[in-house]
């Protein structure tokens, strides 16, 4: 897959890294555990602040966004299952493409089985979060630690609240409990994994970004200091009006700015 | 955020309802001894413990907190609420292997009660790995009261020298109090056909 392709993809999905949802699926195998993803991945330096800058805004963005959701399940005709709860995230996440570019500039990124909906999860089989090779590389330890903690509070959540849902779970499946009642529970519990697994993410990233103003891992008697990346535009200026082209509509402009100003008739 | 305030409300009603359901404080029920009391610390059966902190040692007496245990069967109240007059109940077998949704995945669960914590050993099918998935448990009377992150509020308790776990869980059209029924496991723990890797989780701990 291009890189050019990759992006528009990640940008259509609306998919950037630290901000997936929730995974109903684990990890493929050939995903790295934690410690195979930190030693691809670069120490943080100053230079690296903007962009853990953005992803620390497109996590909180991201929180706001299951807060939202949850409390959308919680009302009447409000998402009553996981999928639903899903796209609902979705419709009021548009995440940061500047993340995806990150992501899509990986030089194994044409060679294959990254998928790209799919960055981070929790690996059953070998226990434990697991990444995809290009995030590691292409995102600094900081942000690869963090990561690894939102798949860990998520694993731990979501095990929790399989022990709550034991029996309900087994009622669910032969059909002693209305469905509405048994999805209704799941979509309530993978909005509050989110949200905790998010906030736990957060945390570690502030703390990252804490460091990094105390101290210059290069030089740690200094601090550092850097330019924020703008924020996301995410509305695009209509372009002004064509003047008119007629002489008759042009004295009309200019009376008009004349008795209301420039800034009415632009 | 509002939904983690009502959230928070809703497990404080749950966790009431539990305790009320079992009777917490009753002398109905008595532990014939406190958890973590049997003396016994880690994994138990043939002692395999392994890597990960875990201490070696064996189970409790049978029909003790700190006995290995599994859900056998449970009995489910079903109150709707819009119409709190009608309720049923079903009862349920439980199967010795649960399928845990999110992962689509079967898994396989051991419980067991000691020095005031829940340990649970879970293994997923085809996983190279058991976990073992510890969290804190309030002493109350002689039961045991679990709040987890994940808003579960349960009590544990011995009825007769079987662990009963009574829960409420609630939406906000139907309330479902059930009473969940333990049979004691005495075949060799961890199961000759589990892995030897253990992963060890601090649970309610968020």
């Amino acid at each position: 897959m291009k890189k050019q392709t990759a992006f528009r993809l990640l940008t259509l999905l609306s998919l950037t890294g630290l901000a997936l949802p929730a995974h109903a699926d684990t990890a493929p195998d050939d995903f790295l555990g934690p410690d195979d993803c930190r030693a691809l991945s670069p120490d943080c330096k100053c230079s690296d602040a903007p962009m853990l800058e953005l992803l620390l805004k497109d996590q909180s963005k991201a929180l706001d966004a299951w807060d939202a959701t949850a409390d959308a399940i919680a009302m009447p005709g409000g998402p009553a299952t996981m999928e639903a709860a899903v796209q609902d995230f979705h419709s009021r996440f548009p995440g940061d493409t500047r993340i995806a570019d990150q992501f899509a500039a990986c030089d194994t990124i044409d060679e294959g089985g990254h998928n790209l909906t799919k960055i981070a999860g929790v690996s059953i089989r070998k226990g434990g979060a697991a990444l995809d090779s290009c995030f590691c590389k292409q995102f600094c330890e900081d942000a690869v630690n963090a990561t690894i903690i939102h798949e860990d509070v998520h694993f731990k959540f979501a095990f929790e609240a399989m022990l709550e849902m034991i029996t309900s779970s087994v009622a669910c499946k032969l059909g002693e409990l209305e469905q509405s009642y048994c999805d209704t529970l799941l979509a309530r519990q993978l909005a509050r994994s989110e949200q905790y697994a998010h906030a736990a993410a957060i945390e570690s990233m502030q703390d990252s970004l804490d460091e990094l103003r105390a101290s210059d891992p290069d030089m740690p008697d200094m601090e550092c200091t850097w330019e924020p990346l703008p924020d996301m535009v995410t509305r695009v200026t209509p372009p002004a009006p064509p003047a008119p082209s007629g002489l008759w509509q042009r004295i009309e402009l200019l009376a008009d700015r004349f008795i209301h100003g420039a800034a009415r008739a632009g | 955020m509002s939904s983690a305030w009502s959230s928070r409300v809703l497990q404080v009603v749950c966790l009431c309802t539990a305790v009320a359901v079992a009777g917490c404080g009753s002398d109905k029920s008595k532990a014939s001894q406190a958890a973590g009391g049997d003396g016994n610390d880690g994994p138990p059966g043939s002692g395999n413990s392994d890597s990960g902190g875990s201490e070696p040692g064996g189970p409790g007496e049978p029909g003790e907190f700190g006995s290995i245990w599994r859900r056998e069967r449970a009995e489910l109240t079903l109150i709707d609420a819009m119409s709190p007059a009608a309720t049923r109940s079903i009862e349920l077998d439980i199967p010795n292997k649960v399928t845990h949704d999110e992962y689509e995945t079967d898994v396989e669960l051991f419980e067991q009660i000691k020095d005031d914590q829940l340990i649970v050993y879970a293994h997923y099918d085809d996983s190279e790995v058991y976990y073992r998935v510890v969290s804190p448990l309030q002493k109350a009377d002689d039961s045991y009261i679990l709040q987890s992150s994940a808003g579960l509020s349960g009590m544990y308790s011995i009825e007769e020298g079987v662990l009963k776990l009574s829960q409420t869980q609630a939406t906000e059209t139907q309330v479902v109090l059930s009473e969940t029924l333990y049979e004691n496991y005495t075949g060799d723990f961890p199961p000759a056909d589990w892995p030897t890797e253990v992963v060890e989780l601090d649970g309610a701990t968020l």
